[in-house]
């Protein structure tokens, strides 16, 4: 594929999408609007373990730091914009702090650790009856004050814009590099200069930051919170969008949070809920036998990737190297 | 009341070690997270909760094992071959079987707990000052006997040996004439017939539902952690401490924070720790 | 004499009961390829760990430029212009030749406080493009740019970790056994290469098997056997000395010696 037809590809896509309030009932627009507000958590570990290798099994604690922050300041009064910033601030903070212990641990201790992270935030949601109202639900959060339409759209060019954010960073930025180079050699990245815990912590950061402006949008547009919605299984099921997705491809994983959302309510029509979420399994299953790299991966073959010709430049008459005029260095 | 705690103390940890050294064997051998191993718990609960009436309970329990041991081909051959290198799929593909299982066993069973009963619940001895249950101590037991079983396995059999050639590294294994398909597919049914059994054990002292299995691999998570990825002995002993300070938790603290309690202990130990207390082997030479 | 480039003095590491590398001195100063030789395990990679930080050392000191720097981590020294190669390579197999050499860039990016801030500059862009492809043309790799490293064949590896390590433009550069599994065309060229970087004011040091090689091109050689160092001076003179030949070229000789 062409690079002027992927572009018309991925144009269509987002018109495609932007039309949808025409196209569908304010049940599925509802769906969508959940989907693209979900598909930010699903970036959030594009970006820590598609781009910087870490697993993360307690983006769910995030999410709900995100979203009960919001939640709370805007039950007490405070204004929508102030508490969305709290919001937004919190759980990245609270990224950095789990990334000082976190980011020496390794693989599956990661895993469990950031499990334990995760476990604790939803136990803490559920036991501080006094501030979350606990299993009783947190009621009366305020919102933005869009009306539905406005939400979709507002979701949709945030989530696509990040989209292609992310796109460009991991694809043609320096940042996406040395984000990789952690990922696929901590030695010999740090042999070449790369402040690996630095990376760590900055990716524990960004990707708490995503996930907990996902909660803040889900709290502002829900408007209603329980602890249900933060728990270990929560985290799975983004992990499993994102994997479905394509880890590390941040247009596999906006397309996979639309599917998997949208699938399980299409499926409906069979009636229980066991059997839809039965298919939903089962899906999940034959994408991962038969599409190993995901969407992304399938979106990655379709792309015939950039090839530069490198001629070698004339080298303008290069001053004799001197002992003393070194490359400089802070020394 | 130590009676007590020290009681439930080790039905749990009991019941975490079942679980945790089928993830370890699975994890040792294959690389990967078996993470329906919560499942095979809970399958093994009901398996054996339908079988008890027909054949008594500890007949039951036989029953549950082999149902999962047939489980575990199947999810050997389902979410673990098709994904070998590739373990983020792995567990993913583990999940997506977990999943399925639950809303199998909720087509099957209903969503509604269930009370397991057996005889051995209503007999009860009195230690010190205090009437335990049988079936408590049933737990208690054959949670020993399984896991010296499964020692005596994985350090005397030939089985065992196979085992740790592979974990060792699968590729010298398979060079020496090892099938380490046929290993791995051992270790996962093992793994899902110890999950059953801890199950059709635990089903009768606690409500059996079919989210039970999720908890239960938590803990069983915190437990390998804790004692150090792949290594048995060490996970046995993340098991104990896990079950005790849980134990210890329901009684002095409170229940709603048993979990919580495990968990913060998990994540402290790794600030400590970061390579859990049984550290899995020395760092690679450049 | 000016301050050298590099100076160990006294460097000894252990690992558990093992004593590595006892009392290793070593000097090399701008501009010269010092050979790094010895049987195998007797202390060299662990020698080039410690100098450039994987290893943190039990005793003595190393100098870059008359500071200290034993104390540093690895990605900070690196950032002071110590680059290194790997016995076993070490690249990111499924990044591009192009990003791995990219990558290599850090080690001059961040060497002061305000690299942070072009780190989201475009791949394409001079600053970063330029510098690539310079090392690119240099190491004889241009037209593989846009190849996976792990398409690769083994021998050009090589070369993508020293574009890699050249385009940091490093003071000194460590090389361990870089002409392992080397044509004899692209053995001549890593020669080139080598002489090259000594011309331009680097130190190298020089890890190999090959004896041949680091006879023609180092200036100084230092022995080392068990973790000790039993000989420094040039080439020539390890050739006759009576510890290098008992210890390295060791055991092959002396058979001959006692067959004839």
């Amino acid at each position: 594929m062409s690079e002027t037809s992927a572009w018309i590809l991925r144009a269509l896509f987002v018109a495609v999408l932007a039309t949808l309030p025409f196209l569908v009932n304010g049940y599925w627009l509802n769906m969508a609007i959940l989907a693209l507000i979900y598909s930010l958590v699903v970036y959030s570990i594009t970006v820590l373990t598609g781009f910087t290798g870490l697993l993360s099994f307690g983006q769910a604690g995030f999410v709900g730091l995100g979203g009960y922050t919001y939640g709370v300041l805007s039950v007490k009064g405070v204004d929508p914009a102030a508490a969305a910033a709290w919001g937004l601030l919190v759980p990245t903070v609270a990224g950095f702090l789990l990334g000082l212990p976190a980011a020496r641990l390794r693989g599956h201790y990661l895993a469990i650790g950031t499990l334990g992270f995760g476990v604790l935030v939803g136990q803490m949601l559920n036991n501080m009856v006094d501030v979350t109202r606990g299993p009783m639900g947190l009621l009366g959060i305020k919102s933005f004050g869009f009306d539905r339409v406005t939400w979709f759209y507002f979701v949709l060019a945030l989530a696509v814009g990040l989209c292609a954010a992310l796109e460009y960073l991991d694809r043609r930025t320096f940042l996406g590099v040395v984000l990789k180079s952690v990922k696929y050699d901590e030695i010999s990245a740090s042999a070449s200069g790369i402040g690996v815990f630095a990376v760590k912590l900055l990716a524990f950061s960004a990707s708490a930051f995503l996930a907990g402006s996902c909660g803040v949008l889900l709290a502002a547009y829900m408007r209603f919170l329980t602890p249900d919605l933060f728990i270990s299984a929560e985290s799975f099921r983004y992990l499993m969008m994102s994997v479905v997705g394509g880890v590390g491809s941040a247009s596999g994983a906006i397309i996979s949070s639309l599917i998997l959302t949208a699938v399980p309510e299409a499926l409906r029509a069979f009636g229980e809920t066991n059997v839809r979420l039965l298919v939903y399994g089962l899906m999940v299953l034959f994408v991962l036998w038969f599409l190993p790299g995901g969407i992304g991966g399938l979106i990655d073959r379709l792309m015939t990737p950039v090839r530069r010709r490198i001629t070698p430049r004339p080298r303008v008459a290069e001053p004799a190297p001197q002992p003393t005029s070194l490359p400089g260095r802070a020394s | 009341m130590l009676t007590q705690i020290i009681v439930n103390g080790l039905i749990l940890a009991g019941n975490y070690a079942l679980v945790a050294v089928g993830l370890t064997l699975v994890f040792g051998v294959m690389r990967m997270v078996n993470f329906a191993e919560g499942q095979s718990v809970m399958i093994g609960a009901f398996v054996a909760f339908t079988a008890t009436p027909y054949v008594g309970y500890l007949p039951a329990i036989a029953i549950a094992m082999a149902t999962n041991a047939v489980l575990g081909i199947i999810l050997e051959r389902t979410a673990f071959r098709p994904f070998r290198g590739m373990e983020l799929n792995g567990l993913i593909a583990s999940m997506g079987m977990s999943i399925i299982l639950i809303n199998l066993a909720e087509l099957i069973w209903g969503t509604v707990p269930q009370t397991f009963d057996t005889s051995f619940n209503n007999i009860s001895v009195t230690i010190g000052t205090v009437g335990v249950s049988v079936q408590r101590l049933l737990v208690i037991a054959s949670s020993v006997v399984l896991l010296l079983g499964l020692w005596w396995l994985v350090q005397y059999s030939n089985l065992g040996r196979q085992f740790r050639a592979v974990s060792e590294d699968p590729e010298v294994a398979g060079a020496m004439g090892i099938n380490t398909n046929a290993v791995a597919r051992m270790s996962v049914v093992l793994g899902s017939a110890l999950a059953a059994a801890a199950g059709a054990l635990s089903g009768p002292v606690n409500l059996i539902t079919p989210e039970m299995g999720q908890a239960e691999m938590l803990n069983a998570f915190a437990a390998i952690i804790l004692g150090g990825f792949g290594n048995v002995n060490g996970t046995i002993f993340g098991a104990l401490l896990i079950g005790m300070v849980q134990s210890l938790a329901a009684v002095y603290v409170s229940n709603a924070y048993s979990n919580s309690i495990a968990f913060g202990l998990l994540v402290v130990t790794l600030i400590f720790f970061p390579r859990g207390l049984v550290p899995e082997r020395m760092e690679e030479n450049v | 004499m000016s301050i050298p480039m590099l100076q160990l003095r006294g460097v000894s590491k252990r690992f558990g009961g093992i004593q590595a590398l006892q009392n290793i001195d070593l000097v090399g100063q701008a501009g010269e390829v010092h050979g790094l030789i010895g049987p195998n395990g007797a202390g060299k990679s662990t020698l080039i760990g410690c100098i450039t930080g994987v290893n943190r050392i039990d005793g003595g000191e190393i100098r870059l430029r008359g500071d200290r720097i034993e104390q540093l981590p690895v990605h900070r020294r690196a950032r002071l212009g110590v680059a290194r190669t790997f016995q076993k390579i070490r690249l990111a197999q499924q990044l591009t030749v192009f990003e791995n050499v990219a990558a290599g860039l850090c080690a001059k990016r961040f060497a002061t406080a305000s690299g942070w801030r072009g780190v989201l500059a475009p791949l394409s862009s001079r600053a970063i493009a330029e510098p690539v492809e310079d090392a690119l043309v240099a190491t004889g790799i241009a037209d593989l740019a846009d190849e996976k490293v792990a398409s690769l064949p083994y021998g050009k590896r090589h070369f993508v970790e020293l574009a890699r390590n050249l385009v940091a433009e490093p003071d000194v550069i460590l090389l361990d056994e870089p002409a392992t599994g080397l044509t004899d065309d692209e053995r001549e060229h890593l020669s080139m290469l080598v002489r090259q970087m000594a011309e331009r004011g680097t130190l190298v040091i020089l890890v190999e098997h090959d004896l041949n090689l680091v006879g023609r091109l180092c200036d100084t050689v230092t022995v080392i056997e068990y973790g000790r160092r039993i000989f420094n001076g040039t080439p020539a003179e390890a050739q006759d000395d009576e510890a290098v030949v008992r210890a390295y070229l060791g055991s092959a000789k002396l058979a001959k010696e006692a067959q004839a």
